[in-house]
């Protein structure tokens, strides 16, 4: 009855962690995974293959994607408003120029990570590495981004195609002097 | 009769965690989730392990359970303050009119 | 079934309960809060197990569990925070 359990629970954690878009919640889907399935090595005694999948699955493999995602693929995008902030889910709901930005990156096998930041534009500008600093006034949209990155270059066709009613205005900075923190 | 009240101490435990699970479910957003979470399931791990120290009576397990026992009080309130840390420090801040 | 077989089993529909909270979580921090709350619970089902069978040396097992469980939480909260930075 136990064993079914935790085996059922296993097959659903293995077809969910192959099946998610974003790469994040596949490493926490493996976590979980590694944890369940050293614990079912337990049920059928063989507590030495316990440890070694609670050492290996649920840490080195864990820290070893990480490492990997962040040489890879994170794609940092800054978004700074005027107005008070609100739910992430809500902001997204209300401005599907922000999802659609989203969705587009995630289809060409970036990782998107949006940054909520409290400070004026200046000081992200200045301060902090970025790939794409989103300010977001009441009519404008301003959009910096490096001037050497060829992924701006597919993100600028993309929203001049799509969302030519906004008002954008695509900023881009020199190398060396803002992006490299 | 030292059983009987080992086997109390586990069914208030269980009874800790089932809350801790239903507010899982209950809230809206994600600071009263972490609240409820990590305070309930707190107080049921350190409630379970005592029933379990009483059960296995003055032995070598007993100790063996009493270390478990610290070191998860040290280390899952850590965890958990990592976690809210990510959070803010990402800028997740609720909405004022939908929060419970 | 005994007590212990029966709490065993309550804990078991307890980690699959949270589960459904990984799987649905709107956001990456609710699946870290499930993540860290299976790992306690899996905890506590190496323990019973340990004291239904009667076999003492599985409570190293727990021991590792305490320790590594924590140690790939606080990793992902910290990669997750802000830049994809790992110190």
């Amino acid at each position: 009855m136990i064993e079914d359990i935790f085996l059922i629970t296993l097959v659903i954690l293995a077809i969910i962690a192959l099946n998610t878009k974003k790469l994040r919640r596949a490493v926490v889907y493996l976590g979980v995974f590694s944890l369940v399935s050293s614990f079912v090595y337990l049920l059928y005694g063989a507590p030495d293959v316990a440890i070694a999948e609670a050492i290996i699955g649920s840490t080195i493999t864990t820290v070893l994607y990480l490492v990997a995602l962040r040489k890879y693929k994170v794609f940092s995008i800054y978004y700074t408003n005027d107005s008070n902030f609100q739910d992430i889910r809500l902001l997204k709901s209300e401005s599907p120029f922000l999802y659609n930005l989203e969705t587009f990156l995630v289809k060409r096998e970036m990782e998107p990570q949006i940054i909520y930041s409290r400070e004026p534009i200046e000081t992200v500008l200045a301060q902090e590495k970025f790939d794409l600093a989103i300010h977001h006034t009441d009519q404008d949209i301003w959009i910096y981004g490096c001037a050497e990155d060829y992924q701006f270059d597919a993100v600028e066709d993309y929203l001049l195609t799509n969302h030519g009613d906004l008002n954008l205005h695509l900023m881009r900075c020199a190398e060396g002097e803002d992006n490299e923190a | 009769m030292i059983d009987f009240l080992a086997y109390l101490l586990i069914v208030i435990a269980l009874i800790f965690m089932s809350l801790g699970v239903i507010g899982l479910f209950r809230f809206k957003d994600f600071y009263s989730r972490i609240l409820i979470s990590s305070k309930i399931e707190t107080v049921g791990f350190l409630t379970i392990m005592i029933g379990f120290i009483i059960l296995s009576g003055l032995s070598y397990a007993a100790m063996k359970i009493l270390l478990i026992t610290i070191l998860v009080m040290i280390t899952n309130p850590l965890s958990t303050h990592a976690i809210a840390r990510s959070a803010f420090l990402s800028g997740y801040t609720i909405n004022q009119e939908t929060r419970l | 079934m005994t007590f212990l077989e029966t709490t065993l089993f309550v804990i078991a529909i307890y980690i699959v309960l949270v589960l459904v909270r990984v799987i649905l979580g709107p956001t990456i921090w609710d699946r870290l809060l499930g993540l860290n709350a299976i790992s306690a619970k899996i905890i506590m089902s190496i323990i019973i197990l340990s004291l239904i069978t009667g076999q003492s040396y599985l409570l190293d097992v727990a021991l590792v569990y305490a320790l590594l469980g924590f140690i790939s939480t606080v990793l992902i909260a910290r990669f997750i925070e802000k830049k994809g930075d790992i110190s």
